[in-house]
């Protein structure tokens, strides 16, 4: 038989069933041609792709890259990229003719798992492609069983036994194999979105909601409520009548602490920013990255974040900001452009007459985002040059942004100082690693008014939205993110499992979501460290960690290496037992001749050991009972087996 | 012998090896694995190193490796830690796979210079284990291979041209698999002590075919179907199934030959010595193709080799495989 002929039963349909259902999620994440064409071309190397010709073979492929250039505009985005590969995987099947061919499609397989764990986090997309890789492994067997998948049930429990046989050394690298702090690259198209350092308003704009994350929190003690939890990242103070930037430096405000300290540690991914995030006013931070805390109670670093830093904060929740500023310091958060807006300048002078108190102006301010007919939503239409007037008695509808720029923009034009705050709003709370999960689509906007002896106060007009008027769109996307993890608006559907008794598995799964999300895919240098110290391990350094490692694998490599190499290889248990038999008569020094029948073997064995002599008979008798007439029991033959295995046999 | 391996190894597709390292290699392995008449394979005779799907595999390992640890993707660093520990593991399966196979050579049967010998190895384990995928082969390159049945045993044959007449010894051969996996090669190069014989190769010669005669010189010309129908004797083995009667055979008489006595002028006499002048090796094979006409021709012939009627070693006639089988060894041997 020769060894590579690819033609032995089921080595093209495993190839092609290992790199399909490796290929199936991928699909998904790229535009909808590149996944049709694919899986037409996969479809196509059961029969008539086999026979293109080669030049035609290469015009698709010429073909569907330029198709990739033009829909990513660029070759060398993340997504371009991901296209590519898709395609390339594909039209590399019709290629399939030596053995060579066949090793690289192997290897295709797995390093297209790896790109789908790239772009899914879920813990549904991970058993997936976890659960494939039995099916990979059996197309890397399939290729040197000289009887192809003949015998699959053979093949199922190799490529099984040999998958759960590398478990413990996956396990012990997961703990130890040391993590980057920090990433080598990134891929363009990946780029950072959230919050930028000046606020544009009027622009045709949705925002990006993206999932990717922006930090993650680590609390001394309990976290703060929900609504409690607004990071600063910077205060933006001047307004030129389209954007809203930081403007000029000024004399520090007074802070004064009312209430306790709040401690936490913060992991910043790089945002190519020039602050960092903290839970309002902070009063000392510990950063790698040099760090000064601004007049405005914001941390600003000196050079930009370019790489994920980890810095811890004593935050106030309860303070006094400002409270004694001086007319003249409030003078850049009274300033509006000379002209612009009349209706709403007029509107807020109006109502603060009414309203002499700057905290009833700013109530009846929210009481009309609340009662009028404002809604929250991401499409926003393009608004007039006049922006505010626009938004606030035309248009009706905006975000975060647009709300806190119309608030402060009334605000100061009643005569009280404002200015806006762009940060993140909340975080998800996981209860299993006991953090706070802040992403990009957290992001918010909000702003700041000052109060004669109460300073500058927090003012969030956004959560004044009528829950009814929050555009579903919105609701949508996040319920699209919280798909696997929150089954809130599908209640009915819930009910329906609930009632079929599937709660418990609902339930289940959710739990489970949350604990993979913690352990595994958020697991990075802090929590392996808290790992290996509820393992009963002390505090480890990088280099302990390295020498644990070594030694770990090593032992372990042994280990494997003794199951491996003294693994019983007969399959048939009675086989297996006659076997033993054989060996212990032959380590006694009767040894069985390759011609001899357990009858004549019995007679000579017999004659050998006088004493065992019913024994001897009794096990033969048993074995050839159950081998040629199938008499009789393997237990039976155990039963016999034993009492032989652990006599002292000594030749006469 | 060393030469043969060393051409064996040239051959090999390890384009990194220099000529010098191989020749080295050949050398070294020449002492250390001395021919035997069986062998079971163990750690001293087998050799392991990645194959070039192997190094494929570790490219596309350290790729997921570092990309995962890049994205901090802990995922893709279990997929790279798993792909690793399987590649540990497929160290020791593929080394398994190997270990413990038992190599028993046969004597293959004879053949003539040019054609192929069949070289039977008998590849099984004691232990009554399996093993895949087993190639066996001059070259490393050599993709026939067999599989080993738990307590079973297979015929592997190793095919090596036939070089000259005379005996030829079992040349060292790779044996070789990639199995579980194919990210490793495990391979041996060991050598079992058998020969085969190979008689030269047949020669038509230049004349008409016409033996010569008997001592006095008369060219007797065989007549076909000239002989007389003499009686039947019961077979014995090594005669020739030719002269079976079939007939009395499917009558359930038992295998009986049908005797013929041919005149005596038809007894067919090779002899070296008056044989027209060539070089030695030419005038042997015509007189193997000479043979092999004759007992074709069901004809009764005789062989004489030698120079000089004293030290002539003489086959007188007869006919008949194995008559067949000493002439033509005693070609071979002259």
């Amino acid at each position: 038989m020769k060894r590579f002929e690819l033609d032995r039963p089921g080595v093209r349909p495993l190839l092609l069933l290992a790199i399909s259902a490796a290929l199936l999620p991928l699909w998904l994440k790229t535009p909808a041609w590149v996944g049709a064409v694919s899986a037409l071309v996969l479809l196509s190397a059961l029969g008539v792709g086999k026979r293109l010709p080669r030049w035609l073979l290469l015009s698709l492929v010429i073909a569907a890259s330029a198709g990739v250039v033009f829909q990513h505009k660029g070759l060398f985005t993340r997504d371009a990229g991901l296209s590519l590969i898709v395609l390339m995987a594909s039209f590399k099947l019709l290629e399939l003719k030596n053995y060579r061919d066949a090793m690289l499609i192997s290897a295709l397989t797995f390093f297209l798992s790896f790109v789908g764990l790239l772009f899914y986090q879920s813990l549904a997309v991970a058993l997936y492609l976890f659960l494939l890789l039995p099916l990979h492994t059996a197309a890397v067997l399939v290729l040197h069983r000289l009887e192809g998948w003949r015998g699959l049930l053979v093949l199922a429990k190799d490529s099984g036994r040999f998958v759960l046989l590398a478990l413990p050394l996956v396990a012990l690298l997961y703990l130890f194999f040391p993590r980057l702090s920090a990433p080598l690259w990134r891929l363009p198209g990946s780029g950072v979105t959230g919050p930028t350092d000046s606020m544009t308003i009027g622009d045709v704009q949705s925002l990006v909601l993206s999932d990717e994350l922006a930090f993650r929190v680590k609390f001394d003690g309990p976290p703060p409520p929900e609504n409690e939890r607004y990071w600063r990242g910077t205060v933006l103070a001047d307004f030129d009548g389209l954007a809203w930037t930081v403007g000029m430096p000024q004399a520090p405000e007074k802070i004064e602490s009312l209430g306790p300290v709040q401690r936490y540690k913060v992991a910043l991914e790089p945002t190519r920013l020039r602050w960092l995030y903290a839970l309002d006013i902070p009063q000392t931070v510990d950063s790698p990255l040099q760090t000064r805390r601004a007049w405005n109670a914001t941390l600003l670093t000196y050079s930009f974040v370019r790489q994920r830093v980890d810095y811890s904060v004593e935050s106030l929740l309860k303070y006094r900001l400002g409270a004694d500023a001086t007319e003249k310091q409030l003078q850049p958060y009274l300033a509006l452009p000379d002209s612009g807006n009349p209706q709403a300048r007029q509107y807020a002078r109006q109502l603060r007459q009414r309203h002499p108190d700057p905290l009833q102006f700013t109530e009846q301010l929210l009481r009309t985002i609340h009662t009028d007919n404002y809604w929250y939503t991401l499409q926003v239409p393009e608004l007039s040059e006049d922006i505010v007037d626009d938004f606030w008695f035309n248009k009706k509808r905006g975000f975060c942004e647009h709300y806190a720029n119309a608030v402060t923009f009334l605000l100061r034009a009643g005569g009280v100082p404002a200015r806006v705050v762009v940060g993140y709003q909340g975080g998800e709370w996981n209860p299993y690693g006991e953090f706070l999960t802040v992403r990009h689509l957290d992001a918010h906007a909000w702003l700041e008014f000052w109060q004669q002896d109460k300073g500058w106060t927090r003012l969030d007009p956004t959560a004044a939205i009528s829950p009814a008027r929050i555009d579903e769109s919105y609701l949508q996307r996040i319920a699209k993110r919280d798909a696997l993890m929150a089954f809130e608006g599908w209640d009915s559907v819930a009910n329906t499992v609930a009632d079929a008794g599937g709660w418990a598995v609902t339930q289940w799964w959710q739990e489970a979501n949350r604990w993979f999300e913690a352990n595994v895919s958020q697991f990075n240098a802090d929590l392996q460290q808290d790992w290996l110290q509820n393992l009963g391990l002390p505090k480890l350094s990088m280099a302990d960690m390295v020498r644990i490692l070594v030694f770990g694998v090593l032992t372990l490599m042994f280990a494997s290496a003794w199951f491996i190499l003294r693994a019983r290889p007969i399959r048939d248990p009675v086989a297996r037992v006659y076997a033993a038999f054989c060996a212990k008569l032959a380590r006694a020094g009767i040894r069985r001749e390759p011609h001899e029948t357990p009858q004549d073997f019995l007679r000579r064995a017999q004659r050998a050991f006088p004493a065992e002599r019913g024994e001897l008979r009794a096990f033969i008798d048993c074995y050839l009972a159950l081998r040629y007439a199938e008499i009789g029991s393997l237990r039976e033959l155990h039963a016999q087996w034993r009492r032989l295995r652990w006599r002292r046999l000594k030749v006469l | 012998m060393v030469s043969s391996l060393v051409n064996a190894v040239a051959r090999s597709p390890l384009p990194l090896f220099p000529r010098w390292w191989r020749g080295r290699f050949a050398s070294w392995i020449e002492r250390r694995l001395l021919a035997t008449p069986e062998l079971r394979l163990s750690h001293r005779e087998i050799f392991i190193f990645p194959s070039r799907g192997g190094w494929l595999f570790i490219c596309v390992g350290f790729l997921i490796l570092v990309g995962a640890s890049n994205y901090q993707n802990n995922l893709g660093l279990v997929l790279a830690f798993w792909l690793g520990s399987l590649g540990v593991l497929a160290k020791f399966l593929s080394f398994r796979n190997v270990l413990g196979v038992r190599l028993r050579a046969g004597d293959p049967s004879p053949t003539f210079a040019g054609e192929t010998l069949r070289f039977p190895i008998w590849l099984d384990d004691p232990d009554g284990r399996a093993h895949s995928a087993i190639s066996v082969g001059l070259t490393s390159t050599s993709d026939e291979a067999w599989d080993v049945p738990p307590q079973g045993a297979v015929c592997a044959e190793l095919l090596v041209p036939a070089q000259q007449r005379g005996w030829q010894d079992m040349p060292r051969f790779c044996l070789q698999s990639l199995a579980p996996f194919g990210w490793l090669r495990v391979w041996s190069w060991p050598k079992l002590s058998a020969r085969a014989l190979v008689y030269p190769a047949p020669l038509a010669p230049p004349w008409p075919l016409q033996p010569q005669g008997d001592g006095d010189g008369k060219h007797a010309q065989p007549v076909s179907g000239s002989e007389d129908f003499a009686g039947h004797r019961s077979w014995r083995q090594g005669d020739s199934l030719r002269q079976v009667d079939w007939k009395a055979y499917a009558r359930e008489r038992g295998l009986h030959l049908r005797l013929f006595v041919a005149p005596s002028g038809d007894e067919w006499w090779f002899r070296l010595r008056d044989l027209p002048a060539a070089d030695r090796e030419t005038q042997l094979s015509w007189l193997c193709f000479l043979l092999l006409e004759a007992e074709r021709k069901g004809q009764r012939y005789g062989l004489e080799l030698g120079a000089g009627t004293a030290g002539a070693e003489k086959f007188p006639p007869d006919q008949g495989d194995v008559h067949l089988h000493r002439c033509l060894k005693a070609l071979a041997l002259f």
